[in-house]
């Protein structure tokens, strides 16, 4: 299980983004992340795997405080400029020990990529499937993904929502950030709700429907237009 | 270490090419100035021979011989622009990696192992474009050295060493081991104190940033005012020239260690994307 406990987080003088969030997320689940604008999400996100240090609390992950059994998928292009997709994979082959072949290639025939198309050059949602695949292919039972459908088209997005069905999903634990959630909404186990840095709603998505008798993507609405 | 051989692979893969352009640019230019000036002198040579019905030893009289020295007088300018592009190298091979399309940042610093690999890699890189930039620049003068040779009449050359002394060359191409050991670390230090700059200003939010610059140089600025302070003052004439060389030396060096030290803290703790 990973487990977060009191995050916070002050950029400079202003309020506090994170205000002491904790939360955990458990094997073989999609957790949702949902927020608007500003309200930290993708700062958790960069907190637990240690892309931004946090002013106070800690990650757990399976019991120790090591991250390596986490990977993250940001919302940005993270190769060099000049590279190939067959040069990222060939970085990612070099440098990580959990970085497995076989997935990257069957997700590289999934998504229609050519290895010798050069990274910067793909179309927006083109480089997002890479992300995916660059996150995917690390044998990691953790898996963050920040904001995977921003800015692309219905289609590219539909294809990416395959991956949250699939067997690639098997045994790990997922959390991820999104304003957009109909395309995944019935993928989705467990929502948390975050405002003013602060969870102030958090509930597994079939309890939620009983409960309140509304889709994620209605409380959504509900919760933020309070 | 493994990790540290292949980020400073990577690294000298994306800086080459524009470090051969500009470096080869230098290069260019400064053969072409050696070309251009003794071509010049010549002609100068040939002009006052045709205005003054004059033969070649009374041009070369009257006019003056030509040495090296003055072909090359401009190389002290272009290595100024070598050693420029030293320091925006030491900048660039940073700011690269939050600028622009591709956010590398991300990557690095999820990379697996400790973070100082990240550090040493752009040091060694930077470190090595210097080095290469002094020998290829060695290089050039003993070809221009040939050039010159070659383009000028043995009766035309004023008879000179290759460089001239008091040039800015003679402190970059000194065949003294220790000047080139001493030169090596004094670059060392200067891209370390810019590397620590830079991290500084990506760490921490803008007045945060000039407030820790305004302290760290402080830090070090301090115990240097105080051994000057004491030597200067109580114990003035009491140490030796050599023990007081030997005190600053210990002190840059501990200052050197000391910003390395805490720019390693940075990249390991503190920096984010």
């Amino acid at each position: 299980m990973l487990e977060v406990h009191g995050l916070k987080k002050r950029f400079g003088r202003k309020r506090p983004v994170l205000n002491g969030v904790s939360f955990s997320i458990k094997p073989d689940t999609l957790t949702c992340l949902i927020g608007l604008n500003g309200e930290g999400k993708s700062t958790i996100l960069k907190g637990i795997v240690g892309l931004i240090p946090m002013d106070a609390g800690s990650i757990i992950v399976d019991g120790t405080t090591s991250r390596e059994k986490i990977a993250f998928v940001p919302d940005v292009q993270t190769m060099p400029s000049y590279m190939t997709i067959g040069d990222a994979l060939t970085y990612m082959n070099d440098y990580y020990s959990d970085w497995n072949e076989q997935t990257a290639d069957e997700l590289m025939a999934t998504f229609k990529l050519l290895s010798t198309d050069k990274i910067n050059e793909l179309s927006k949602g083109n480089q997002a499937k890479v992300n995916l695949l660059l996150g995917f292919a690390l044998d990691r039972p953790y898996l963050l993904l920040d904001e995977p459908f921003a800015g692309i088209d219905l289609f590219t997005k539909e294809q990416i929502a395959w991956i949250f069905s699939s067997h690639y999903m098997e045994g790990r634990g997922i959390l991820m950030t999104t304003h957009e959630i109909v395309e995944v909404e019935h993928l989705i186990d467990r929502v948390i709700f975050l405002q003013d840095g602060q969870i102030i709603d958090e509930h597994d998505t079939e309890e939620m429907r009983e409960i309140h008798g509304k889709s994620v993507q209605d409380r959504m609405r509900e919760v933020y237009q309070r | 270490m493994k990790k540290y051989l292949m980020l400073t692979n990577e690294e000298i893969k994306r800086s080459s090419k524009l470090y051969l352009i500009v470096v080869g640019a230098l290069i260019v230019l400064e053969l072409l100035s050696v070309v251009v000036k003794t071509m010049l002198y010549e002609r100068s040579i040939e002009t006052f021979m045709r205005m003054n019905q004059a033969s070649e030893l009374e041009a070369v009289n009257s006019y003056g011989t030509f040495s090296f020295a003055a072909a090359t007088s401009i190389f002290d300018y272009i290595m100024m622009i070598g050693v420029a592009y030293i320091v925006v190298l030491a900048l660039q091979i940073w700011y690269r990696e939050w600028i622009g399309e591709s956010k590398h940042i991300y990557r690095l610093l999820l990379l697996p192992g400790s973070r100082a690999s990240i550090y040493f890699a752009k040091l060694t890189t930077v470190l090595l474009a210097t080095v290469s930039l002094i020998g290829l620049q060695w290089l050039t003068v003993v070809a221009s050295y040939g050039l010159f040779d070659w383009l000028l009449p043995e009766s035309h050359k004023f008879p000179t060493g290759l460089i001239k002394s008091g040039s800015l060359l003679q402190v970059f191409y000194s065949m003294n081991i220790e000047d080139v050991f001493i030169l090596l670390m004094m670059s060392c230090a200067v891209i370390n104190l810019l590397f620590f700059i830079v991290l500084i200003e990506r760490t921490f939010r803008k007045s945060r940033a000039m407030i820790q610059l305004i302290a760290e140089a402080m830090i070090l600025i301090l115990p240097f005012g105080l051994v000057m302070y004491i030597t200067e003052g109580p114990l003035s004439g009491l140490l030796l020239r050599v023990e007081y060389v030997t005190l600053y030396l210990v002190l840059l060096s501990i200052g050197f260690f000391y910003i390395g030290f805490r720019s390693i803290r940075l990249v390991q703790n503190k920096l984010s994307v």
